[in-house]
């Protein structure tokens, strides 16, 4: 699996000001937890190569 | 026999025979929900007046001749993210407007064209997103949830205040709170059931299905809001002899709650005694699965929600009002690999479901959780999210677009039901059904209602 860097609570505020995303300071630390966890779980589909598939979803009743 | 404890297709009967009319099916529901909604508060909204209404135009019609199909005259509860004409589409959530919808969901239309009467909207998680109904508790023991989201529709049926509903199911939604609460759920085939007029949490991810207290009446009132009324319930009879059935090596069983694991086994047993053969299977992409569907659902969710989560963040509750931030931070690249990835799994699985009829798994991981509980001890005493523990069996799934349901399989301590997972090929939501109708048919599950 190729690494990423882990994500920081500065990662996070620079990341939700990017779209405009309030998050109160109070609640960012937990928000950064949650990203991190959900980043790691995303890193798992690094392995695969994709480079000549289609993204699926596009068309109505199409095998998913 | 009181009238609540029928099953659809025995109301059916018995309003086709004269015994019982839907006027007096829609009072019996009526009672039902005023003797027991005060303990489970299944239903956001009752259509009384309504419903009578429809009851007796659906009498006339029936007295006159005109038979809509199977569902004609039976009280159906509509889980509250499906707009039905003139009433709000609340979704147990602040963050909606409070404006009454202009016209019907394509499935409360179906519904209502096969005569079906329209019993009242019913709980789920907040917008759908998430797996316990805090509004709602669990028919069976009111200590613990019935699940999510779709948890209101199958606490309804659990409890008998309805003889059938409609769900939506994103990762489990259908299938898990069905298996909490002892009933039979179905998510089909990916957009075979339109999803127009329903609040979306994730529109990749989302379907529409049937909930009922027999695989019969799922089958039946699949027919009914596809608008192709015999299809699903012909060949329900068929049995399993000479049917593979696919048990997995991996994934499937890992970190099982051991009682519910149990039940399974039972179940895959009375399958083969039933004369399907058990071939073991490995499930291809186990490790991509997951990440690609929350990848995908966290990130359609956050931009369904975009405004509101920017907007007005505290009109969320704690959790969805988190997981609509961690969506929106996901990078678009991410979000595609992983409708690339699912393109590849979904072939990977195409060619595995070539060897078999279908997959039987459990539905979910543990049983129902007591209110209030954020996670649960795996077997090696690990922690694990309820979120994860009610999604992960019944999320690949959704990425895939493959028919599955859960059938009651038994109960585990303390009185809690647990159901059967049967996952089949994309489009072959019959055969689905059949299997399940097959194992149904050895146990005495079927029509369960939970006592008050």
């Amino acid at each position: 699996m190729r690494k990423r860097t882990p994500i920081t609570v500065e990662t996070v505020k620079i990341l939700a000001k990017s779209v405009a995303l309030p998050v109160p300071l109070a609640e960012v630390d937990a928000l950064a937890i949650e990203v991190e966890k959900l980043f790691v779980e995303i890193a798992n589909l690094d392995d695969l190569d994709l480079t000549v598939v289609e993204p699926a979803f596009l068309a109505k009743r199409e095998n998913p | 026999m009181s009238l609540h404890t029928l099953s659809a297709a025995e109301a059916s009967k018995k309003i086709r025979s004269g015994a019982v009319s839907p006027v007096e099916l829609v009072q019996t529901a009526l009672a039902r929900i005023a003797q027991t909604d005060d303990e489970i508060n299944a239903f956001s909204e009752v259509f009384e007046a309504e419903a009578l209404d429809q009851a007796r135009q659906a009498e006339r019609e029936l007295r006159e001749g005109f038979d809509r199909g199977p569902l004609h005259g039976i009280p159906v509860a509509i889980k509250d993210i499906f707009d039905v004409a003139g009433y709000i589409t609340v979704a147990d959530t602040e963050a909606l407007p409070r404006v009454a919808s202009e016209r019907d969901a394509a499935v409360v239309t179906m519904l209502r064209t096969g005569g079906a009467v329209i019993l009242g909207k019913t709980h789920v998680h907040e917008c759908a997103y998430g797996c316990t109904t805090p509004s709602t508790r669990n028919p069976w023991n009111r200590n613990f949830v019935p699940g999510g989201s779709s948890g209101g529709s199958a606490a309804a049926l659990a409890a008998g205040q309805c003889w059938f509903a409609v769900g939506s199911d994103t990762g489990g939604s259908i299938r898990a709170p069905s298996s909490h609460c002892g009933v039979v759920g179905f998510k089909p085939t990916y957009d075979l059931v339109s999803r127009s007029g329903c609040l979306p949490l994730s529109w990749s991810l989302d379907h529409v299905g049937p909930m009922g207290r027999s695989v019969g009446d799922v089958a039946a009132g699949l027919g009914v809001i596809t608008g192709n009324v015999s299809r699903y319930s012909d060949g329900l009879e068929l049995g399993v002899a000479g049917l593979k059935i696919g048990i997995p090596k991996n994934y499937y069983f890992d970190d099982i709650e051991p009682n519910l694991r149990q039940r399974i086994g039972e179940a895959i047993e009375a399958l083969r005694a039933a004369g399907a053969t058990l071939i073991e299977v490995e499930i291809p992409y186990a490790r991509q699965l997951l990440p690609a569907h929350f990848c995908i659902m966290f990130a359609e969710a956050s931009t369904v929600h975009r405004d509101a989560i920017r907007e007005q963040p505290d009109s969320f509750g704690d959790d969805v009002r988190m997981w609509l931030r961690v969506g929106a931070l996901i990078p678009a690249a991410d979000y595609l690999s992983a409708q690339r990835a699912r393109r590849v799994i979904a072939d990977a699985w195409r060619r595995k479901l070539t060897e078999v009829d279908a997959l039987v798994v459990p539905a979910v991981a543990a049983p129902a959780s007591r209110v209030g509980e954020m996670s649960w001890a795996k077997p090696d005493g690990a922690e694990e999210s309820i979120l994860s523990a009610f999604s992960r069996l019944a999320a690949p799934a959704n990425l895939l677009g493959l028919p599955a349901v859960s059938v009651p399989c038994g109960f585990v301590d303390p009185g809690l039901p647990v159901g059967l997972q049967i996952i089949g090929r994309l489009n072959d939501d019959a055969m689905v059904l059949r299997i399940a109708r097959a194992y149904e048919r050895t146990q005495s599950w079927e029509g369960q209602i939970a006592d008050f």
